[in-house]
């Protein structure tokens, strides 16, 4: 048997063979430079790549299932400063504790109108601004209802309390005004009060009412100051207002009748008649009825019968 | 446009220079950036310290890249030095078809049996350079087709130690760049300084640097015969230094001032000053004691270089047209008069093409400018054969998202 001869192929020593990866390789400054910056190359056209990759997709699902919400916003602004400008009688703490902020808000996060909404809730409460100052104040300016009457009211425990009436109606409780202003407010009488969530209705004609008592307090103060009653009771129950008439009781005239109009010339003849009976002793004024206008009544008793109200 | 950024690399002995170039569609070159450091670690063409060289090469690529404004992707790298050596080689085959027509077969294994010299394991081989084809004696360009019996070829070889060409591949490497190609330097310095014409005529090359004399030998078009001497422009240098008693860098500039290769005329006694600052020291020297040192240097090395063309196998008369100097050492005053007299022949002083700037003009940048050449021929064949096989398509595809 003989052996197949092995054809080797000659093996070709060319330069190419010597390899160019190996670790034998000096490190100059520059050659550190340009490893510096082909890895910074690589780092960057990866980072580059990834954010490319994922930030597509991401911002694809970011923008078409967007339903989040703002939990919380963190402030970054000085503590709020509230600053309430109030009227004679109203105490800005009333105020204040009326506002319901919640704790440490923003000032951009308060609901103004809604402040404005609550406090104009409050019947001693004629309107009210509520203004944001930049950076941190906020300014409430409160208009207050005063006081024309006061009503003495019958509890459920069967106590007295005294209900303030303003110019327009407006049933409130006295918070602050002092109770030597309350001595020279006239109360009011026959009226039915009518209970609401925040208090009771707005009595109806009592801005006629008002308008006689501010005519009366300005033209003759010495007349009103004597007023100790006025009832209502025959003007509500009238066809309308200018049918019926008002009944008011003076610590000198047992009782005064007025018409719902012309005011300042009822006054003025009420005036001349008490001038008129000026010095008279024997007998005092029991009844003016000045309701019929140009022909006022008046009836007298004597002295020792008169039952005036002290 | 597909482009790409090579570099020329030369790691000489007096200095490093690095051009850089930019190949459009493999067919035109453009030179957009240079850079060039005093070379360190470098005796005779050959690396002594490689820290030295890895730090004067990176800082000469990088002033080439910062002033071209690109990252070179590639680099063609100068070779010389002693260790290069050569050897002739040929073979031939019987032409196998029964009409005699010679086929790719043939050829195929023609040049298979050339390359077949095996080299001691320590040596690479770093060009096999084709003589052209004999089909039955006579010279034909392209033998496929022809008739004819007899088919041979031949190869002028040029191999390197593995150890000496590591060392200058590893500094590239080092800058995070790949040697595309090694070329030896006389290859490169004499595409750039001959014509086609010379080279067809007959052209002797030489190459002068600091450290090495390369020179390179065209015939009928081809080259056929290359070689490197360990002497150049620093053995002046140093000849000057000892003779005058003087240091090298006095006798560097004595030799670029007022050196001369030729021995002037006897009557003519001037003398120049050896430094030429008139301080302590300086002194008045005969100019024709100047003249003799370099003369008799020159002189040596251009009947060295005779004395080995003449060694070359294949070529025993002298029928070579012209030579031409080309190298740093050849702005020697008077150097192609000296070479005359040595060879007997025309000599001229080599100029780089016309198209390149004045900045590069200069003889010693003409090894640079062949690499650079070399760089642009291989990548017009390398596109060629790519479009062959159809990675052009590919390279077409890439085109289409590049902005």
């Amino acid at each position: 048997m003989t052996k197949k001869k092995k054809i080797t192929k000659p093996v070709r020593t060319t330069w190419k063979r010597i390899p160019q990866k190996t670790g034998r390789q000096s490190v100059t400054r520059e050659s550190q430079k340009v490893k510096v910056r082909r890895w910074g190359r690589i780092i960057g056209f990866g980072i580059g790549t990834c954010a490319l990759v994922l930030g597509l997709p991401l911002g694809g699902y970011y923008l078409f299932h967007n339903s989040s919400s703002i939990v919380a916003t963190v402030q970054v602004e000085s503590p709020l400063q509230v600053e309430i400008q109030s009227g004679r009688f109203l105490p800005e703490s009333w105020i204040e504790s009326r506002l319901n902020l919640e704790p440490a808000p923003g000032l951009m996060q308060i609901d103004l109108i809604g402040i404005k909404a609550n406090l104009e809730k409050y019947p001693e409460i004629k309107s009210a601004t509520v203004e944001r100052h930049f950076p941190n104040v906020l300014r409430v300016s409160v208009q207050e209802r005063y006081p024309i009457f006061r009503m003495k009211v019958s509890g459920k425990n069967g106590r007295y309390s005294i209900l303030l009436v303003g110019e327009e109606g407006h049933v409130f409780e006295n918070v602050n005004c002092p109770q030597h202003l309350l001595r020279r407010i006239p109360f009011l009488g026959g009226i039915v009060l009518h209970p609401t969530p925040f208090g009771y209705r707005p009595i109806k004609g009592a801005k006629i009412l008002a308008d006689l008592v501010k005519t009366a307090n300005d033209l003759y103060p010495d007349l009103s100051r004597d007023w100790v009653l006025i009832l209502a009771d025959q003007l509500i129950m009238a066809q309308s207002f200018t049918e019926g008439y008002i009944r008011v009781r003076s610590r000198t005239i047992e009782e005064i009748l007025f018409a719902p109009k012309q005011f300042d010339k009822q006054l003025e003849r009420l005036n001349y008649i008490l001038d008129n009976h000026a010095g008279q002793t024997a007998k005092s004024l029991s009844r003016v009825n000045l309701s019929l206008l140009n022909q006022p009544t008046v009836e007298y008793t004597r002295v020792s019968a008169a039952k005036g109200y002290r | 446009m597909s482009s790409k950024i090579i570099a020329g690399v030369e790691i000489g002995t007096s200095k490093v220079v690095v051009l850089i170039g930019e190949i459009v569609h493999g067919k035109t070159l453009n030179i957009v950036g240079m850079g060039t450091t005093p070379s360190g670690g470098v005796k005779k063409g050959e690396i002594i310290d490689f820290n030295a060289a890895s730090d004067c090469t990176h800082t000469a690529i990088m002033e080439a890249e910062e002033s071209a404004g690109v990252s070179v992707e590639g680099v063609y790298l100068a070779q010389t030095g002693r260790h290069l050596e050569t050897f002739f080689s040929d073979a031939e085959v019987t032409v196998k078809s029964s009409k005699n027509i010679v086929h790719y077969s043939d050829i195929r294994r023609l040049l298979a049996e050339a390359k077949r010299k095996q080299l001691p394991e320590d040596r690479a081989i770093i060009h096999h350079i084709q003589n052209g084809f004999y089909l039955d004696e006579e010279l034909v360009e392209s033998p496929e087709h022809l008739e004819g019996h007899k088919l041979e070829v031949r190869y002028w070889n040029i191999h390197g130690s593995i150890k000496r060409m590591s060392d200058s591949i590893h500094i590239i490497n080092g800058f995070g760049l790949r040697v595309e190609d090694l070329i030896v330097s006389s290859l490169a310095s004499g595409k750039m300084v001959t014509t086609e014409e010379e080279r067809g005529n007959g052209v002797l090359v030489v190459d002068i640097g600091s450290g090495t004399t390369d020179y390179v030998l065209y015939k009928n078009g081809h080259v056929v015969y290359t070689g490197v001497l360990a002497v150049g422009g620093d053995h002046i240098t140093n000849d000057l230094s000892i003779g005058l008693r003087t240091n090298s860098n006095i006798a560097e500039l004595l030799k670029i001032k007022n050196g001369k290769a030729s021995l002037p005329p006897k009557a003519q006694n001037d003398r120049v000053m050896l430094v030429g600052d008139l301080a302590i020291g300086d002194r008045s020297i005969a100019r024709s004691g100047v003249c003799q040192i370099i003369n008799a240097r020159v002189d040596e090395l251009f009947r060295l270089i005779c004395s080995d063309v003449d060694l070359a196998p294949i070529f025993s008369s002298n029928k070579w047209g012209t030579v031409v100097l080309t190298g740093g050492a050849s702005k020697l005053k008077d150097i192609e008069k000296v070479a005359e007299n040595a060879f007997g022949l025309p000599v001229m002083l080599g100029a780089n093409p016309s198209w390149v700037a004045a900045e590069i003009e200069g003889p010693e940048y003409s090894t640079v400018l062949g690499l650079l050449h070399f760089g642009l021929s291989y990548n017009n064949v390398k596109e060629f054969k790519e479009r062959k096989r159809g990675v052009a398509l590919m390279e077409g595809v890439k085109q289409l998202f590049r902005i």
